[in-house]
């Protein structure tokens, strides 16, 4: 989730946190010759680059720049050129889909407020009605696809729409598909959403034990504006409340209000709602009851989602890596009878979806390498029983990846690890783009070259 | 602050965004925010990218540079006999002792937890655009900001 929320307003630390921020930040000041100091440092620089440029082209001929802002090995790069990873962006093609898929789909409503607040400031009252919709667990195409893939839909799948930027929100509830390779060892149901607009949306899934620790929750994903303008971009946020929630409302620090949208379907335990309104700091976010009383006044407190500890013992070191400025090793344990691997700092944790003592015999899931490198390498990891000598990974275009499994070393747990490095191109283009969930498949052979088993590979956290 | 050129782009980017990096590159543990700023409008200007808000492209650069700095910083460290004391801008800075602990609980973070605890708690980010701006995942960011707090949670609890 992007930003949660509850009515508790934040905790203690982050209150500590953003005061002390703050207040050290004041520390910090600029020199009254700054600009000036600025233009002969940028008068250096251009001078510098124009030598380099024409001992360069006195030698060879320059090269295409590239690589990450202010890397001083590279000299800097286009702010596109990064990973983009499966919750970020829905294309807008896709999206524009989705929203006709979802409307004409509508089978069940049970839309709450969506009236102009009172005090609705004048920036909004323009603004077209909110509306909801919801379809059942069929629905193929709307923002969240990647969830949806993951985390299928146990519940209807609700459709919140509000505000002239035409934010949206889907939002449903599940389980863990049977191959995501999760944060949690069984996190049990799921909240999932995809909030954001018709060209972009931002998504992700929380357990309903983290839900039940704050009344509200949210997303939030800063709507897109068309391309040559300069204003800012609104700000969209829509999440879980309360079933006794009926409204929602932005309201910002000059008073002006904005009114979102609650809703629920069928075999929602809890209601969702989505709200857009100017991007201002200190927007708050009030939910009312059906009678008006405030039952909420939300805050950018995080809600902790619960994830498994580091065991102190019991690691076992799968590989080493190094590149693109970062460094370290993949961990494997054993935790509850599920295989979890530790990717490294600033990793996280992908844990198996399945106890790895049952069938089938061979289990493994893809990511990109942790190693930061710009080319995106992906990376197969898995488990596998005991009679499982060697792994096949089938790769697209009938290429194909042979590994041997290892023995992890727990003690009587009849189970063998596995490594794949698949090469680069899987998950994103050359540029970064996502290119979506490649499905692969693996093949588990015995000693004696017999099939054991063969299984399409998982996705850990956030695939693409 | 300065004295700027009225009508320049550049200048009122200078005007609106400067002493926010300044401030940016000195809660990230810069040894000189201002170095770091001034590198970072330097390398912006260099490039010139057409943004329509070149703010979190500015943010990228002073994150990175400041990685960067911290690199060569640990190098020195480890070159340098522990009783020289370092140049730092937590050292040089005056911090009101109320928030003294909870500045030292940060600075211990890991460099890329400490950005994203920064960018989200100083500067208010939604964890989409600090993804954007460390150049990674919104998962690695959500990983990173849990993480953080509960350090600094645990931190703070031990002192209590």
């Amino acid at each position: 989730m992007t930003d949660f929320f509850n009515n508790a307003g934040p905790s203690p630390v982050e209150g500590r946190l953003r005061a002390a921020l703050h207040a050290h930040a004041e520390d910090f000041t600029a020199g009254r010759d700054a600009w000036q100091q600025l233009q002969a440092r940028s008068q250096a620089a251009r001078s510098q680059a124009a030598r380099s440029q024409a001992a360069g082209n006195r030698a060879s001929g320059g090269r295409a720049g590239g690589g990450r802002a202010g890397d001083s090995r590279t000299g800097g790069g286009s702010p596109a050129r990064r990973l983009v990873r499966g919750r970020l962006a829905v294309p807008a093609a896709a999206a524009a889909a989705v929203v006709a898929v979802v409307v004409a789909a509508t089978t069940l409503v049970h839309g709450l407020g969506g009236s102009p607040a009172a005090g609705h400031g004048s920036a909004s009252s323009a603004r077209p009605e909110p509306s909801v919709s919801a379809t059942g667990p069929n629905a193929k195409t709307f923002p969240g696809q990647s969830e949806l893939a993951l985390v299928p839909p146990a519940t209807s799948i609700l459709s919140l729409t509000t505000g002239k930027d035409h934010a949206s929100g889907t939002f449903w509830f599940g389980y863990n598909g049977p191959g995501f390779w999760g944060y949690q060892v069984s996190p049990g149901l799921q909240f999932c959403d995809a909030v954001g607009s018709a060209d972009a949306a931002e998504s992700s899934c929380i357990p309903v034990t983290a839900l039940r620790s704050a009344s509200v929750t949210a997303d939030s994903s800063l709507g897109l504006v068309s391309v040559g303008t300069t204003s800012s971009p609104p700000a969209i946020y829509g999440g879980s409340v309360t079933d006794r929630a009926a409204s929602v409302t932005a309201v910002l620090p000059d008073g002006r209000t904005y009114a979102g949208v609650v809703g629920t379907a069928r075999g929602f335990p809890d209601k969702a709602w989505i709200v857009d309104s100017p991007q201002v700091t200190g927007t708050r976010l009030i939910f009312r009851d059906a009678s008006g009383h405030q039952i909420a006044d939300a805050s950018t407190a995080l809600v902790q989602v619960p994830a498994p500890k580091q065991p102190h013992s019991g690691a076992i070191t799968v590989l080493h890596y190094a590149g693109g400025g970062s460094s370290g090793s993949v961990l494997a344990y054993l935790i509850g009878g599920h295989v979890a691997f530790w990717l490294g700092e600033p990793w996280p944790t992908a844990v198996s979806p399945d106890a790895a003592a049952g069938q089938p015999a061979l289990a493994g899931m893809t990511d990109i390498a942790p190693t930061g490198s710009s080319q995106y390498p992906v990376l197969a990891l898995g488990y596998a029983h005991a009679n499982v000598a060697r792994i096949v990974v089938h790769l697209p275009h009938g290429k194909q990846v042979t590994v041997r499994t290892f023995l992890p070393g727990w003690p009587g747990s009849g189970l063998r690890l596995w490594k794949a490095a698949l090469g680069t191109g899987l998950f994103n283009d050359k540029a970064g783009m996502p290119l979506g969930l490649p499905t692969l498949t693996a093949t588990a052979y015995d000693a004696a070259g017999h099939v054991v088993a063969q299984v399409r590979l998982g996705f850990s956290n956030f695939p693409i | 602050m300065t004295s700027t050129e009225v009508g320049n782009p550049l200048a009122e980017l200078f005007r609106d965004r400067y002493l926010e990096m300044v401030r940016l590159a000195g809660l990230l543990g810069a040894d000189d925010p201002e170095d770091i700023a001034q590198e970072a409008f330097t390398r912006f200007l260099q490039k010139a990218p057409a943004l329509d808000d070149p703010a979190p492209y500015l943010r990228t650069i002073v994150c990175n540079l400041t990685r960067n700095r911290h690199r060569h910083l640990r190098t020195i460290r480890a070159r340098t006999p522990p009783d020289v004391p370092e140049p730092s801008s937590e050292h040089a800075a005056i911090i009101r002792e109320d928030h003294a602990e909870v500045i030292a609980a940060l600075a211990k973070l890991p460099a890329r937890r400490r950005e994203a605890i920064v960018l989200r708690f100083w500067l208010d980010l939604p964890e989409r655009e600090i993804a954007q701006t460390m150049g990674t995942s919104v998962g690695t960011v959500k990983s990173q900001l849990s993480r953080g707090l509960a350090a600094l949670t645990a931190a703070m609890e031990a002192r209590a």
